[in-house]
């Protein structure tokens, strides 16, 4: 293939031979990275997708956690002064206020701080685990990977909602590592993961769950075996191989479980606590940056049927055989492929998938080729690889509403966004967009999977999860919010933002056009319309060419709030 | 913000709140996709309104409440029962807040201690409770339930019980909620409007959905501007230029759909602010979200008369509910909330004089089991609820308040209990007084057919007047 000279014109580097024309490669990107960059939109276009994947699966994982432990924690709150008529005590009155306590790390490792009495590790308010993620998001080489963390957070929800995580910001921080390491490789360690993790079992409440008690009428907490089958293995319905829901014979759903499994499936997950509670059930120590254990003496070890019969586990097993028995049998089910290939479908190109499209994805998480099941690297690029998701066909109902958190990040991404004090100061926007990672309002995640919006997608009985989040108030809230970042030249409210660096377009303003291919590239994926592009020209052209700088924050603007920008095909 | 370098002379074009047909499809249904106002209506009708305004708000309690927690048997042996089953959450009998004596239908019953301005509403006259309402199909037996026999589907699970509720039916998932079917059929009274009849503090929900009238989101402090439409905000060619992506026509469902709902967005907000900015509200309300929420409905149903609204839904959440870890601390925080912005509410629709059009009513998922699991309680069934008015025929337990002993013939196990009434005659009673005619009934509510006969003439339940 010749040079791809166009290229040259619309202020990306030209690109020899290129695999994939420009547009392609930024499709991919806004489906594959939170965002195309110049950079890798030429990586995408030199190398290919597939290999680009390769290349991303080779990239260090880049994990949150140290960096905010890294960063200095709040200080302790300074003595109070002394009330009217009280002499303060001399040792109150001679402590200076104290300043910011160092950073653990790296002077600690981390299994040092692992170790370490939860209080220790240091006072981090909640907006620091967003200020990391918004760092890592916009900066880290491993897009692929992070990008699919942040889907499974959308899976295996927990939420700063819930009170208990409030002085325990590592905690989550460190749950969100965990699915950075777990993501991309097989789905049933990272359900085993999951089931371990502090913060799952306290968000779930399962953390201290202790068998039924034969005295009194106390029985094991149900949340957590509910919730794991409903809404991360196997769904309410039984499905075919292709997503389609199976039907009796009389066309009715199949419930995949009863209450009476439920009942069944709790008595597994009782005897989780942290270390260290032997002697102290209730009272004992914290340890929100370590994996759980599970005690016997407040575990059911009794016969368990789960699933109607599907799966006995036999009495006296050890407690942790108990848990990988269930586990397996979830991700046994032959719902979980369909039904978790769904979910990861709709995060990443398609609310509407064919159903051969779902079925060829199930099938690679049924077994990858090798005989493996559940190989999630396996299932990502069977998801952005497929015709179906590379291809923009004539297909009206192709593609989906992106989330509106994901269009910030990208605008961020688009214009190199620098942080002018090393924190990427970047939180609390939920009540602009309806979202915010790490915040929803339950574990149901901001949108139901099968949400569909009435009129015209749900009478064609499509759906679109996204729009369960656009209303009257964000509908207006995200092009103001956007309107703001673009024109004050940095994403963010809390001061310190952000910043965005147009040079690049700047040099480009003075001929319309060319801007406008420009940014149609890098914030729609080269979807733009004419009649939309023409729109956005005529404004354009209304500034004079000696003020290249209000023409571009125009252009911007107006790209980032068209149809194109809010939906990716 | 550089906009000095812009024009500021700016012609305002003006959205009426008429829709140029979509070009994806032309139903009459599409286009009430974007209608938050009328098709068809004259946008020049006067509005003649008379003193006949009514409103409901649901307030929903996400999660599920704990609301055997929230009204109690107070004394004897339905006290000792509640005790023996609750263990170590049933809260101390000299803490609750009497209600009145025992009636034919219900022990003595306390109040959660955390609730004294709900107390003095019920002591007014001005809120009751309604006792064991649930999801049901048909009424059924235990026999029944342990054959699955005509249970609503996915008991105990939150997001289809927080649907059934909303929806009334529990036999079959749909798209439309009874607050939306009953909103169909009472639009004709709202002549002239230019925003939906039905708003919501908490965004889309399910309750609202209609087939010709849908939720109309806002914020606590109201609808939001566009801001590149707004006088002395835009230049000239930007406002121009977004309104022309507004009114385009995309050759995607999405991107038309989605544009349309920014579309309809801006004109409902025309219309509303210009109703409700300048009111001002002297009642105080606590500082909670919930309170901030139902401040600002209070204003809202201030502004109707410029609306053009005489009946309406408003919808509104608090979450919290979902009481498995910790039931008895919890419920410290969260029902003094609940009470306190309730009581403010009232007060503030008496300072408006509309304290007899307007009835709030609590809904949730399901209540939750009478036994424990340590701490907290698990998801059940049937469960308490309360309704707030002028036209409440309050102090008074309606429905059937159940035996709070385990293994009685409504428990289904750990004190889950069989609801004594459906969610359907509570919201038919509800809808009733809202307006809906004795033969909308069954289109408003499929199933009532099982619990109550729209013609006989009696209401469903009694407790509005």
């Amino acid at each position: 293939m010749a040079s791809d000279s166009s290229t040259a014109l619309t202020g990306l580097p030209s690109v020899e031979n290129p695999v994939v024309s420009a547009g392609e490669a930024c499709r991919f990107l806004i489906q594959a990275s939170f965002g195309p960059t110049i950079e890798e939109i030429a990586r995408v276009q030199q190398i290919g997708y597939a290999a680009w994947m390769d290349n991303q699966l080779a990239q260090p994982v880049q994990k949150h956690l140290p960096i905010l432990l890294s960063q200095p924690p709040e200080p302790p709150k300074p003595a109070p002064a002394a009330k009217p008529g009280e002499t303060m005590k001399s040792a109150d009155a001679m402590q200076a206020p104290a300043a910011a306590p160092e950073p653990l790390y790296p002077a600690k490792s981390m299994d040092e701080i692992r170790m370490m009495d939860a209080r220790m590790v240091g006072n981090y308010y909640n907006h620091r685990r967003k200020f990391v993620w918004w760092q890592q998001s916009v900066t880290a080489t491993d897009q692929l990977r992070q990008r699919v963390a942040y889907a499974w957070l959308q899976l295996f929800v927990v939420s700063d909602k819930d009170d208990a995580f409030t002085n325990f910001t590592s905690s989550l921080v460190d749950y969100y590592d965990t699915l950075l390491e777990n993501g991309l490789g097989n789905f049933r360690d990272l359900l085993k993961a999951v089931t371990y993790s502090y913060c799952m079992a306290t968000y779930l409440t399962y953390l201290g769950n202790e068998k039924a008690d034969p005295k009194s009428t106390r029985r094991p907490d149900e949340n957590y075996a509910r919730e794991i089958m409903q809404l991360f293995t196997i769904g309410l319905y039984e499905l075919n191989p292709n997503g389609t829901p199976k039907l009796d014979e009389k066309g009715q759903l199949i419930p995949t479980y009863n209450n009476d499994d439920v009942r069944e499936m709790a008595r597994v997950f009782t005897g989780f606590h942290c270390t260290g509670h032997e002697k102290n059930w209730l009272y004992g120590p914290r340890c929100p940056l370590q994996p759980l254990q599970v005690y016997a003496e407040r575990h059911d070890s009794g016969e368990k049927s789960l699933l109607g019969g599907r799966k006995v586990i036999p009495a006296g097993q050890p407690p942790d055989k108990d848990v990988e028995d269930a586990l397996d049998c979830l991700f046994n089910h032959e719902n979980t492929p369909p039904f978790v290939s769904r979910f990861l479908i709709e995060r990443f190109t398609s609310s509407n998938p064919s159903k051969e499209y779902l079925g060829r994805v199930a099938k690679v998480f049924t077994d990858n080729g090798k005989g493996v099941r559940g190989d999630l690297t396996a299932v990502i690029r069977a998801i952005l690889l497929d015709p179906e998701a590379r291809q923009v066909g004539d297909n009206p109902n192709s593609g989906k509403l992106r989330e509106p958190y994901l269009r910030l990040v990208a605008l961020v991404r688009a214009f190199n966004g620098k942080s002018p004090d090393g924190m990427y100061k970047v939180a609390y926007l939920n009540d602009l967009v309806g979202q915010e990672p790490g915040s929803a309002f339950s574990v149901f995640n901001f949108y139901a999977p099968d949400y569909a919006p009435p009129g015209p997608i749900a009478e064609g009985g499509m759906v679109g999860p996204e729009f369960e989040i656009t209303n009257a108030v964000t509908s207006v809230s995200l092009p103001n919010f956007l309107r703001d970042c673009i024109y004050n030249g940095s994403m963010g409210r809390w001061g310190n933002n952000v910043t965005l660096d147009y040079s690049q377009e700047i040099q480009l303003a003075p001929r319309a056009s060319i801007l406008m291919d420009h940014l149609s590239l890098l914030l729609t994926g080269d979807r733009m319309s004419a009649e939309t592009r023409g729109i956005i020209r005529r404004a354009v052209d209304q500034i004079p060419e000696t003020q290249p700088e209000d023409r571009v924050k125009l252009a911007v603007y107006l790209t980032s709030i068209c149809a194109e920008s809010a939906v990716q095909p | 913000m550089n906009r000095n370098s812009f024009n500021s002379g700016i012609t305002r074009r003006r959205f009426v709140g008429q829709m140029a047909c979509a070009g994806i499809s032309c139903t009459p249904l599409f286009s009430t996709l974007l209608n938050l106002s009328l098709a068809g209506r004259a946008a020049a009708d006067s509005l003649s309104l008379d003193s006949d305004y009514r409103a409901l708000v649901c307030l929903f309690l996400g999660g599920g409440n704990d609301s055997f927690n929230m009204l109690v048997p107070r004394s004897g042996s339905a006290y000792d029962e509640y005790k023996a089953s609750r263990q170590d959450i049933a809260l101390d009998s000299s803490t609750l807040l009497p209600l009145g004596p025992s009636g034919p239908n219900h022990p003595e019953l306390g109040l959660h201690p955390g609730m004294p301005e709900l107390k003095a509403l019920f002591d007014q006259g001005q809120a009751a409770f309604i006792a064991n309402v649930g999801s049901l199909i048909r009424p059924v037996t235990l026999e029944e339930f342990r054959k699955e026999t005509d249970i609503p589907l996915s008991l105990f699970s939150h997001s289809n019980q927080q649907q059934q509720w909303m929806t009334c039916l529990p036999d079959s998932p749909t798209n439309t909620g009874w607050g939306g079917r009953a909103a169909d059929l009472l639009r004709d009274q709202n002549t002239g409007t230019k925003v939906s009849m039905s708003i919501s503090l908490a965004g889309n929900n399910l309750f609202q959905y209609g087939r010709q009238v849908f939720p109309y989101s806002i914020t606590p402090n109201g609808s939001v501007a566009f801001k590149s439409l707004a006088p002395g905000q835009g230049s000239p060619f930007e406002s121009v230029a977004v309104k022309s992506l507004l009114e385009q026509q995309y050759k995607t469902l999405f991107e038309q759909v989605y544009m349309d709902t920014t579309h309809s967005a801006i004109s409902a907000h025309e219309a509303f602010s210009g109703a409700v900015e300048h009111i001002d509200i002297k009642t105080p309300f606590p500082d909670t979200t919930l309170g901030k929420d139902l401040h600002m409905i209070a204003r809202a149903i201030a502004g109707r008369e410029a609306l053009g609204l005489k009946r309406q839904t408003f919808f509104v959440q608090r979450g919290g509910f979902d009481m498995h870890a910790e039931v008895l601390k919890n419920q410290e925080t969260v029902l003094p909330e609940v009470s306190q912005a309730v009581a403010a509410f009232m007060t503030a629709l008496k300072e408006i004089k509309v304290a007899d059009q307007v009835t709030l009513f609590t809904a949730s998922d399901f209540g939750r089991t009478l036994t424990s699991n340590g701490r907290g309680s698990d998801h059940a069934w049937g469960g308490n609820h309360f309704v707030v008015g002028g036209a409440v025929k309050g102090g008074k337990i309606y429905g059937q308040y159940p035996s709070l002993a385990l293994k009685t013939n409504l428990d289904t196990g750990q004190g889950r209990l069989i609801p004594t009434m459906a969610v359907d005659s509570y919201c038919a009673e509800l809808a009733r007084w809202l307006g809906v005619p004795a033969s909308g009934l069954a289109t408003v509510f499929p199933n009532i057919g099982s619990f109550y006969s729209p013609t006989s003439g009696q209401p469903p339940v009694g407790f509005m007047t």
